[in-house]
C-alpha cells in the first residue's frame, strides 16, 4: 500500500522534478562549479573565490544592506499587515479597501521608477507638498532633501517596498482571521478572557502557518526591489541601499564570474541556514513536511 | 466605575468608523501614485513639460502636479493604441507568454504540490528544502547558466526560454502546497478505504477543496511574469519579441506622457486578472491556514 | 450577483484587449522591419546585387529624379545643372544647358522638378545683387564646412559641403538684412528652353520649400503649412494642410498621393479630392527609420534618410542607409528586400538623392557621385557564407563607413553590424553588457566589438580580449598609424584594444598669462592675473561651477585614479583646490547678464535626469575659440575634435593679438580621449576576418567625420580638404555674442600649424579612460565645494564613499 502511494507521490512529483533539474540544478551546478575556476579562462582556483569575496568589502557592505533590509522591512510588512487585517476583519464592510491595497502590485518596475522619481526628487512632489505644509508650522527647510543622495534612500526603499506589498499581506492575514472558528473565541470568552487574551492565546497560534507562508513570501519580494531602485540610482548607489543584487549585477558586467557564482553559493548556504531555522521554530508543532 | 450604557451595535458601528478613518486615509495614501500615473497619461505634452521641468535642472521650484491637467489630452493613448503596431505585437507577445506559462504550471507546480503534501517519500525534506532555495536565488545568479543550457537545447530567442524555466518555476509549487496543507488527512483516507485510487483522490477531492489556493496562486504568478524585466532581457535577443513589460520607455521629459499612458495599458491586464481573482485570492489563501 | 458582475465586467475586458491585441498583432506582426529571410538551414540563393557607377558628370547635391515621356531619365543637380540619360543612368549628359548657363551665376537653386513631359519648375535665391559677400565667391569653389549647420546634419560629407556654406552664407545674408524673409524667385522652363518668372502666393509670405510634378505633368508645391496644386500660370490652388512641410511627394498609378512628412506619410486622392487613411505601419518604419539617420527623411543637403518609390498595384519601395525595403499599402509588413551593409546604400560617406525604377526587379538609386543600378540575381546567395559580426553598444558612424567598406571588398562576407543599446526601452547599459557577455562565454559572441562604454579596465584584465600587436604590425607596414595612439591602451605587453579615433582638450588665450602654464595649478594662476587685469566681464568662459569642472577635468581626470586601481586623494584635492581658485577668479567679475545667458542654456549642456542626453558641444573648441573672438582677455578651453576645430582656433589665433594656443595641460600629461576603441574577443569565430577588419579600420578611407583619425593620411586628408595648407582663406563666419556680430575670417592651416598638429598627435600619450562614476562623483561634490556649500574634506570624503564600492568590487 505504502509502496503505491510512494510511487504515485513521484509520478505526481516527476514533471516538475524534470523541469526543475534541467532549468535550475544544473545551471546552479554549474555556477558552484564556476565558485571554484576563473571568470573567463577557467583555470582551477580552489577556494581562492571564497577567500576573496569573504574579504571583500563591497560584498560585505552589501550583504549587510541586505540583512538589514529584510529585517528592517519584514516586521515591518508583516507588522502592519497584521494590523490593518485586524482593523479589517472586525467590520466585513471595510473590505472594500482591500481593493486599493493590491493596486500597486500591479504597477510594473518602470512605472515604479518614473513615479519614485516624481515624487522623491530633491524637487518632487512629496518635498513639495510636505515642504508647504510644514513651512506653516516653520520648519520649511526639513524637506530639502534629495532622498535617493542620502541614507534616507534605505526609507525610501522601505516605503516602496511596503507600499507595493501591503496589499497581499493583508489579504493573507485577513484570510487567516477570519478562519479561526469562531467556536474557538465564543468559548474562550465565555471562560472569562478578555478581547485581548483571545487574541494573543487563541488566534495568534492558529495564524503561525499564515506567518510562515507570508515571511517568505515577503522575503523573496524583498528582492525585487533592487530592479526599481537600480534604475533610479544607478550601479552605485547610495552606500545604504547597496545590495547583493547590485554587487551581482556589477561583478557580471565586469565579467567577475567568479567572485559572482562563489558569493552565491555563500548566499545560498546562508539562506538555506535561515530556512532551516525558520522551519524548526515554526513547523515543530504542526504536521509540517514530514 | 459607571459604564456608558450604549447599545452594542452602535458601538460596533462606532469601531468601525473609527477603524475606516486611517484605513481610508491609507488607501488614498497607497492609490496616489496610480492616481499620478492616470492623470499624468491624459495631460497635454506642454503641460507636461512645464510641470516636470523642475526635475530637469530648473531649481528652486517644486514639480507641481494638477491632478486633473488643465487641458485633458487623450492624444497619448490614440498614439499608443493607434499609431504603435509594435506595442501590440509586444502586448500579444506577453499574452502569449503569460499564457502558456500559467497554463504549464497547472499541470507541472500543482501536482508537484500535492505531493509534497500529501505523502511521505525519501528525501523528501530535502528536495522541499532545495526547492525553496530556488525560488529565493535572485536570477542574476543563475542567468549565465541558465543561459547556456538553453543555448544546449537551442531555445534561445525564442519565446521558450522564457516559458519553459518560468513553469517549472517552484514558486507556484509552494503556494499551492500551503493549500493542500490545509486538507484533512481523515478526508482522504475515508476515500481511501472507500477504494479510490490516488489519481482520483488528486482529482476529485484535492483538485476541488483547493481550487481557491490554486487560483490565488495563478494570480500572484501572474503578475510576476507580467512584469518580467531581466529574462527577457537576457534570452531574447529579437527585439519583436520582447514582452510589454520592456516596452515602456526610458523616461526622457519629452516621454513622460507615453511613458504613464504605456504604463496604464500595461496596468490594466493586472487590474483585471486581479478584480477578477480577488475573491479567490481571499478564499484560496483561507485554506492555507485552516487546521482542520 | 454583484461578485458575479465583477467577474463577468473582468473577463470581458481580458478578453477584448487579448482580441484586439491578437487581431491587431496578426495585421502587425512583424511590423517592425524583419531582418532578411533567415538564414537557417540551406544556403538560400537570390539576392539583390549592386552595380555602382562613379557618375561621369559632376553631380552632387541633386533631386527629381524623373523618367521623361521619351523614356530617358532626367534629374536636377542643384550646383550643375539638368541631366539627362539615354542609357538608364550609367551615363549622362547636360540638359538645358544653355538655359542652365544663363541662370546659374549667383543664383542658389532651392527646389527643382521635372516634368515627365520636359517642363521644369525651379525656385532659387538670386545673390547677384550681394557684394559684400565676395568671401563666399571663394567659397562656392571651396569646400567649407559650417559647423552650425553641419551640426543639424548627421551625415556631414563631400557632396554637402558646398550647401552648408551657402546656407551659411544665406543667413549671414539674412542677417544682415535684419529680416528673416527668404527672397526666392520661381520659374518655369518649357521644353524648348523658354522661360518664365511665376510668383508665388502662398499663405502668409512663405515661400516654395519644394515642388514636385505628377505623372500626368500637374505641378504640386509645398511650403512649410499646405500643399498647393500650381497651374503653368503660377495659380495656386490649396490641396491640404501639412503639419510641417512635406519632404517627399510620391505619386502612385492610380491617382493617389502620398505626402511624407515629419510626422508620418498622408495619402491623399487627386481624383476625387480626399484624404485618405495613413498606413500606421509604413508611418512606424518611417519614424524608426528616420529616428535613426538624424530625425529628418530629408536633409538640409537635399539627401534622403529614407526614399519611397511606386512600385506596381499597392507596392511601395523604400532605400535608406539599412538597405532597400518593400511594403504593400495598407499591409501588416515591410519586408527587406536588400541589407544596406552588402552595397552603397550602407555606406554613410554616400548620399541618397533619388530612386527610381527601370524595370521589374531593377531599380537605379541616385548617390552624390553615382549612380547604383540594382538587379535581382538567382545565382547570387541571399547572404554571403561567412558572417563577421561587429558590436557597438552605440550606433558608431565609422564603424559603419568601416562595415561598408570592408563589405564591398569582400563580397564573400557578410558583416552584421549589431547595435547593443535598443533606443527608449527597459534595457539600460548594463543590460546590454551583460547580455552581450552571456553571448560571448556562451560562444556566440561578435568577432569585433567596439568598447567604447565598456569597462575597460576589467576586460582588459580579464583576458576576453585577443592581442592585436600583429595586426597593428601588419597595418604599420603599409599605412601611416599613429603609434602613440595605437598602443595606448598596452597592458602587460599586450594590445587588446586600438583606439580609431580620438580628441584632445586644448587651449586658446592671452599668450602674456598663458605662456609659463604648465599644468593645472599655472593655468590657475594664470586665471587670478587675468582677473586682475580685466575687472569686468567672463575670464574662462564657463560661467558656473559645473560647466568650469567639466571642462579642466577634460584634462585632469586620469590622475585621480591610482596606480594599481585606486582613488588618488591628493590629485582630486588639488583638482579641487585649483578649480575653486580659478571658478573664484571668475565668479569675482562676471556680469549678471552673462550669468543669466548661461543658466538659461544649462539645460542642453547637463540635463539631470537618467536618459536626458547631454551634449557637450559646448565644450568644443569651435565654441570657445569663437567666444575668444568677440572679447579680449579671456582664455578659450575645449574639445579639439577635427582640423575644423583647428581651422577656427588658429583662424582667431591669427586675427587677434597676442593669443597663444596649445594642449590643455591640466594634471595629467598631454591626455586625449580615445574612442571608437576596437578589440576582437577570444571567442571570435572568425579570427581573421575580424583581424583584417580591424586593419582595415586603421586605414585612411575608413575615417569619417567627428575625432581624429588614428591614421596620418587621413588626418592629411581632412586637413587638404579645405584647400592645399598654404594658410589661405576658407570662408568666413558670422560671430555673435547676442549683442553684436563680427565676421571672422576662417583660414586654412599654415604649415607651421600643421607641423605643430602633427608634432602634438604623435605626443599624446595619457588616454582619459573616463571612468564615469568617479568623474560624476567629483563633478557633484566639486560643484557644491566651489559654491562654498560645503569644505573641501567633506567633498573629498564624499567623494571617496561614493566610489569606494566600484574601487573595491
Amino acid at each position: 500500500m505504502k509502496k503505491k502511494r510512494n510511487r504515485a507521490a513521484w509520478l505526481f512529483l516527476a514533471p516538475s522534478l524534470g523541469g526543475v533539474l534541467i532549468f535550475y540544478l544544473i545551471p546552479f551546478g554549474d555556477v558552484v562549479r564556476r565558485s571554484f575556476l576563473t571568470a573567463v579562462t577557467g583555470e582551477w582556483k580552489g577556494l581562492d573565490n571564497y577567500k576573496t569575496v569573504f574579504q571583500n568589502e563591497a560584498f560585505l557592505l552589501a550583504a549587510k544592506n541586505t540583512a538589514r533590509f529584510a529585517i528592517c522591512c519584514l516586521p515591518l510588512l508583516i507588522g502592519a499587515g497584521l494590523l490593518l487585517a485586524v482593523l479589517i476583519a472586525g467590520h466585513r464592510r471595510l473590505k472594500i479597501f482591500l481593493s486599493a491595497y493590491l493596486l500597486p502590485m500591479a504597477i510594473p518596475s518602470a512605472t515604479v521608477v518614473l513615479v519614485w522619481n516624481m515624487l522623491f526628487d530633491r524637487w518632487g512632489l512629496f518635498n513639495g507638498f510636505c515642504g508647504r505644509i510644514a513651512a506653516l508650522a516653520g520648519w520649511g527647510h526639513a524637506f530639502e532633501t534629495d532622498y535617493m543622495e542620502t541614507g534616507a534612500a534605505f526609507w525610501v526603499l522601505i516605503v516602496s517596498y511596503i507600499w507595493k506589498n501591503l496589499g497581499y499581506t493583508v489579504t493573507l492575514w485577513l484570510a487567516g482571521l477570519l478562519s479561526v472558528p469562531e467556536q474557538l473565541k465564543e468559548a474562550a470568552a465565555v471562560d472569562g478572557a478578555g478581547r485581548g487574551q483571545i487574541f494573543i492565546k487563541i488566534v495568534m497560534p492558529q495564524l503561525l502557518p499564515n506567518l510562515y507562508t507570508i515571511t517568505v513570501l515577503s522575503f523573496i519580494n524583498s528582492f525585487k526591489v533592487f530592479r526599481e531602485a537600480y534604475l533610479v540610482a544607478g550601479s552605485y548607489p547610495h552606500e545604504s541601499i547597496y545590495m547583493l543584487q547590485h554587487l551581482f549585477n556589477n561583478w557580471f558586467v565586469d565579467l567577475s564570474l567568479d567572485k559572482m557564482a562563489a558569493a552565491a553559493v555563500v548566499t545560498g548556504a546562508v539562506m538555506i541556514g535561515a530556512i532551516l531555522l525558520l522551519q524548526y521554530l515554526w513547523e515543530r508543532d504542526e504536521g509540517g513536511p514530514e | 466605575m459607571k459604564k456608558l450604557w450604549i447599545s452594542k451595535r452602535t458601538a460596533k458601528r462606532i469601531r468601525g468608523i473609527l477603524a475606516a478613518c486611517p484605513l481610508a486615509i491609507l488607501a488614498v495614501i497607497v492609490c496616489l501614485p496610480a492616481a499620478l500615473l492616470l492623470s499624468g497619461s491624459i495631460t497635454g505634452e506642454y503641460e507636461m513639460h512645464m510641470l516636470l521641468s523642475p526635475l530637469f535642472g530648473e531649481e528652486g521650484s517644486f514639480v507641481d502636479w494638477t491632478w486633473i491637467p488643465v487641458f485633458p489630452d487623450f492624444s497619448q493613448f490614440g498614439k499608443l493604441l493607434f499609431a504603435s503596431p509594435q506595442f501590440f505585437v509586444l502586448f500579444w507577445n506577453s499574452v502569449k507568454m503569460v499564457g502558456m506559462i500559467l497554463a504549464g504550471q497547472l499541470f507541472v507546480a500543482v501536482p508537484a504540490a500535492w505531493a509534497f503534501s500529501r505523502y511521505r517519500f525519501w528525501m523528501k525534506k530535502t528536495l522541499f528544502l532545495i526547492y525553496m532555495i530556488l525560488m529565493l536565488l535572485p536570477f542574476q545568479v543563475m542567468m549565465l547558466s541558465q543561459y547556456l543550457v538553453l543555448d544546449r537545447i537551442e531555445l534561445l530567442n525564442t519565446h521558450w526560454a522564457i516559458i519553459l524555466p518560468a513553469v517549472f518555476s517552484t514558486f507556484p509549487v509552494f503556494l499551492v502546497y500551503r493549500s493542500f496543507c490545509g486538507i484533512p488527512e481523515s478526508l482522504l483516507e475515508a476515500a481511501r478505504m472507500d477504494g479510490a485510487g490516488e489519481w482520483y483522490i488528486f482529482f476529485r477531492i484535492g483538485l476541488p477543496i483547493g481550487e481557491g489556493g490554486i487560483l490565488s496562486a495563478l494570480v500572484l504568478d501572474f503578475l510576476e511574469c507580467w512584469n518580467l524585466i531581466e529574462q527577457p532581457l537576457a534570452f531574447l535577443k529579437d527585439k519583436s519579441l520582447w514582452p510589454l513589460s520592456l516596452y515602456l520607455p526610458n523616461i526622457g521629459i519629452d516621454q513622460a506622457g507615453f511613458a504613464m499612458a504605456a504604463s496604464v495599458i500595461t496596468l490594466l491586464p493586472a487590474l483585471c486578472v486581479f478584480w477578477f481573482g480577488q475573491d479567490y485570492l481571499e478564499q484560496g489563501i483561507a485554506a492555507s491556514g485552516t487546521k482542520g | 450577483m454583484w461578485k458575479f458582475g465583477r467577474s463577468a465586467v473582468a473577463l470581458v475586458v481580458a478578453a477584448a484587449m487579448m482580441l484586439g491585441g491578437c487581431s491587431a498583432a496578426q495585421k502587425d506582426s512583424g511590423a517592425q522591419t524583419v531582418g532578411s529571410d533567415s538564414t537557417e538551414g540551406t544556403v538560400q540563393m537570390g539576392r539583390y546585387v549592386e552595380d555602382y557607377v562613379e557618375g561621369n558628370v559632376e553631380m552632387n547635391r541633386s533631386t527629381s529624379l524623373t523618367r521623361l515621356e521619351d523614356g530617358r531619365l532626367a534629374f536636377f543637380s542643384y550646383n550643375y545643372g539638368p541631366y539627362v540619360s539615354t542609357d538608364d543612368g550609367r551615363t549622362w549628359e547636360p540638359w538645358q544647358a544653355e538655359w542652365f548657363q544663363d541662370n546659374c551665376i549667383y543664383r542658389s537653386f532651392r527646389c527643382a522638378a521635372i516634368a515627365p513631359d520636359g517642363t521644369m519648375f525651379v525656385g532659387y535665391m538670386d545673390y547677384s545683387a550681394e557684394v559684400e559677400l565676395e568671401a563666399d565667391a571663394d567659397a562656392d569653389e571651396g569646400v567649407a564646412t559650417d559647423a552650425e549647420t553641419a551640426a543639424e546634419d548627421e551625415t556631414a560629407t563631400e557632396d554637402e559641403t558646398v550647401t552648408e556654406d551657402e546656407t551659411a552664407a544665406e543667413d549671414e545674408a539674412e542677417e544682415e538684412g535684419g529680416s528673416l524673409a527668404i527672397l526666392m524667385e520661381y520659374q518655369l522652363v518649357q521644353p524648348d528652353g523658354s522661360f518664365e518668372k511665376l510668383e508665388f502666393a502662398g499663405m502668409g509670405g512663405e515661400w516654395i520649400t519644394d515642388c514636385w510634378f505628377a505623372p500626368d505633368n500637374r505641378l504640386y508645391v509645398s511650403d512649410t503649412k499646405q500643399l498647393y496644386e500650381m497651374s503653368m500660370e503660377g495659380e495656386v490652388t490649396k490641396v491640404f494642410e501639412t503639419p510641417s512641410h512635406v519632404q517627399q511627394l510620391l505619386f502612385l498609378t492610380d491617382d493617389r498621393m502620398l505626402a511624407a512628412t515629419e510626422q508620418g506619410v498622408l495619402f491623399y486622392d487627386r481624383k476625387n479630392r480626399v484624404q485618405l487613411d495613413r498606413d500606421a505601419v509604413l508611418d512606424e518604419f518611417l519614424m524608426a527609420q528616420v529616428k535613426q539617420n538624424g530625425n529628418m527623411i530629408k536633409y538640409t543637403s537635399d539627401a534622403y534618410s529614407v526614399y519611397m518609390q511606386a512600385g506596381e498595384a499597392d507596392t511601395l519601395y523604400l532605400v535608406s542607409g539599412d538597405g532597400i525595403y518593400s511594403h504593400i499599402l495598407g499591409g501588416g509588413t515591410v519586408e527587406k528586400l536588400l541589407e544596406g551593409s552588402l552595397c552603397t546604400l550602407g555606406d554613410p560617406s554616400k548620399s541618397i538623392y533619388g530612386m527610381q525604377l527601370l524595370s521589374y526587379n531593377r531599380f537605379l538609386v541616385l548617390y552624390g557621385q553615382g549612380t547604383g543600378t540594382f538587379a535581382w540575381r538567382e545565382d547570387v546567395p541571399t547572404l554571403p557564407e561567412k558572417e563577421l559580426s561587429v558590436y557597438s553598444l552605440e550606433r558608431d558612424k565609422m564603424v559603419q563607413q568601416a562595415v561598408s567598406l570592408f563589405q564591398t571588398e569582400h563580397q564573400d562576407v557578410y558583416v552584421n553590424y549589431e547595435v547593443g543599446l535598443e533606443e527608449n526601452s527597459g534595457q539600460t547599459k548594463e543590460d546590454a553588457i551583460k547580455a552581450l557577455n552571456t553571448e560571448i562565454l556562451a560562444g556566440h559572441g561578435p568577432d569585433v566589438i567596439i568598447l567604447d562604454g565598456f569597462p575597460l579596465d576589467s576586460w582588459l584584465e580579464k583576458g576576453m580580449l585577443s592581442d592585436l600587436s600583429a595586426v597593428l604590425a601588419r597595418a604599420e607596414e603599409t599605412e601611416p598609424v599613429l603609434h602613440n595612439i595605437a598602443v595606448s591602451l598596452e597592458r602587460d605587453g599586450k594590445l587588446m584594444a586600438i583606439p580609431m579615433r580620438y580628441r584632445f582638450p586644448g587651449i586658446i588665450g592671452p599668450a602674456q598669462e598663458l605662456a609659463d602654464v604648465k599644468d593645472l595649478k599655472g593655468l590657475a594662476d594664470a586665471t587670478e592675473a587675468l582677473r586682475r587685469k580685466k575687472e569686468s566681464g567672463s575670464v574662462t568662459g564657463s560661467i558656473d561651477a559645473q560647466s568650469t569642472l567639466r571642462i579642466l577635468e577634460t584634462a585632469c581626470s586620469p590622475a585621480w585614479e591610482a596606480e594599481g586601481g585606486g582613488l588618488n586623494r591628493n590629485a582630486v584635492e588639488d583638482f579641487l583646490t585649483e578649480a575653486k581658485r580659478i571658478f573664484a577668479a571668475e565668479d569675482a567679475g562676471t556680469m549678471p547678464e552673462e550669468k543669466a545667458e548661461w543658466e538659461e542654456t544649462k539645460n542642453a549642456r547637463y540635463g539631470r535626469m537618467n536618459g536626458m542626453e547631454t551634449d557637450d558641444t559646448w565644450m568644443l573648441m569651435d565654441i570657445s575659440s569663437g567666444n575668444i573672438f568677440l572679447q579680449e582677455d579671456r582664455i578659450g578651453m575645449g574639445y579639439i575634435n577635427e582640423v575644423w576645430s583647428l581651422e577656427i582656433m588658429f583662424s582667431v589665433r591669427r586675427q587677434k593679438e597676442g593669443l597663444l594656443c596649445d594642449l590643455l595641460m591640466g594634471q595629467s600629461d598631454k591626455v586625449f580621449i580615445p574612442y571608437t576603441i576596437a578589440g576582437i574577443p577570444v571567442s571570435a569565430k572568425e579570427p581573421e576576418l575580424a583581424e583584417q577588419f580591424v586593419e582595415r579600420m586603421l586605414s585612411a578611407d575608413a575615417a569619417v567625420g567627428g575625432g581624429f583619425s588614428i591614421n596620418r593620411d587621413a588626418v592629411e586628408k581632412e586637413i587638404r580638404l579645405n584647400g592645399d595648407g598654404n594658410g589661405g582663406i576658407i570662408g568666413a563666419m558670422m560671430m555673435t555674442d547676442g549683442n553684436s556680430y563680427q565676421q571672422m575670417t576662417v583660414y586654412q592651416m599654415t604649415q607651421e600649424e600643421v607641423d605643430w598638429l602633427y608634432e602634438t598627435l604623435e605626443s599624446l600619450q595619457t588616454p582619459s579612460l573616463r571612468n564615469e562614476v568617479l568623474i560624476s562623483a567629483v563633478l557633484e561634490n566639486g560643484e557644491k565645494f566651489l559654491k562654498d556649500e560645503i569644505d573641501l574634506e567633506t567633498a573629498l570624503t564624499e567623494i571617496e564613499n561614493r566610489v569606494k564600492l566600484s574601487m573595491v568590487e
